[in-house]
């Protein structure tokens, strides 16, 4: 992950940021999602060099991650009442 | 709910229709929870967990891990496995770990000699797993200790 502009430290900070506001969401479904989303996304930008490249997927990111926090707050406004069957 | 049925399921014990006119104990058994003796978790207890969590990572060989496993060295896992693995070990003690902690969070040794550390890892059993599931919970508490199932009231 060699980027000129953009620190490893940083990468995994958006990272973990967007798995902790996944967690943050009522509906299991859409925590599920953004989860498997971010681990998938940040798979796949795993082996880019070109460092523009590398901050457009970081800029990507952090759009993503802000979208994230807000839905969370949205949704938490309106949580259903009756839970998903997956979480017993 | 489901959960509760399989509790429930458990606790199918033979009644024993013991008449308890002489019975110290409270008739609704008393269980403290968060007694202030056993308020942390033990060595062993911490470490099961973390290894269990470890083993459960899909991209973990399970017959590989030991308590002193090197996550990038030992396991071959990259750093993006390594957050995932603190987040699940966050999500398992119920914590909260900075990043800055969580950044240096390399192996199995420090994983538990962070959590073991930390003030607020209360939990000695599983909440969700029910009394009779817990043996720690089960001992201490009043069914555990007089092996009565079943309070019958006396009928006057």
């Amino acid at each position: 992950m060699a980027s000129a502009a953009i620190s490893r430290g940083e990468i995994l900070h958006l990272y973990r940021s967007l798995l902790r506001t996944a967690r943050q969401f009522c509906d299991y479904n859409i925590r599920e999602y953004t989860k498997r989303r971010t681990i998938d996304a940040f798979r796949q930008n795993q082996n880019l060099t070109d460092s523009s490249a590398i901050s457009a997927a970081y800029s990507d990111g952090k759009s993503q991650l802000d979208v994230a926090k807000r839905q969370a707050i949205v949704y938490s406004l309106y949580a259903p009442t009756i839970k998903s069957v997956m979480e017993a | 709910m489901a959960l509760r049925a399989a509790v429930l399921h458990h606790i199918r014990v033979p009644v024993q229709t013991l008449r308890l006119k002489t019975n110290p104990c409270a008739p609704s058994g008393s269980i403290r929870l968060m007694s202030s003796h056993d308020d942390h978790l033990t060595k062993e207890e911490v470490v099961d967990r973390v290894v269990s969590v470890i083993k459960s990572f899909p991209k973990v060989d399970p017959s590989r891990v030991t308590p002193e496993v090197h996550f990038q060295k030992d396991l071959g896992l990259d750093s993006l496995d390594n957050v995932e693995i603190v987040m699940a070990l966050e999500e398992e003690f119920k914590l909260e770990i900075p990043d800055k902690e969580a950044d240096k969070i390399d192996s199995c040794n420090l994983a538990i000699e962070y959590i073991h550390n930390h003030p607020l890892c209360l939990y000695g059993f599983d909440p969700h797993a029910g009394i009779a599931n817990n043996p720690s919970l089960f001992e201490k508490s009043s069914i555990g200790r007089t092996g009565i199932w079943h309070i019958v009231p006396n009928d006057y």
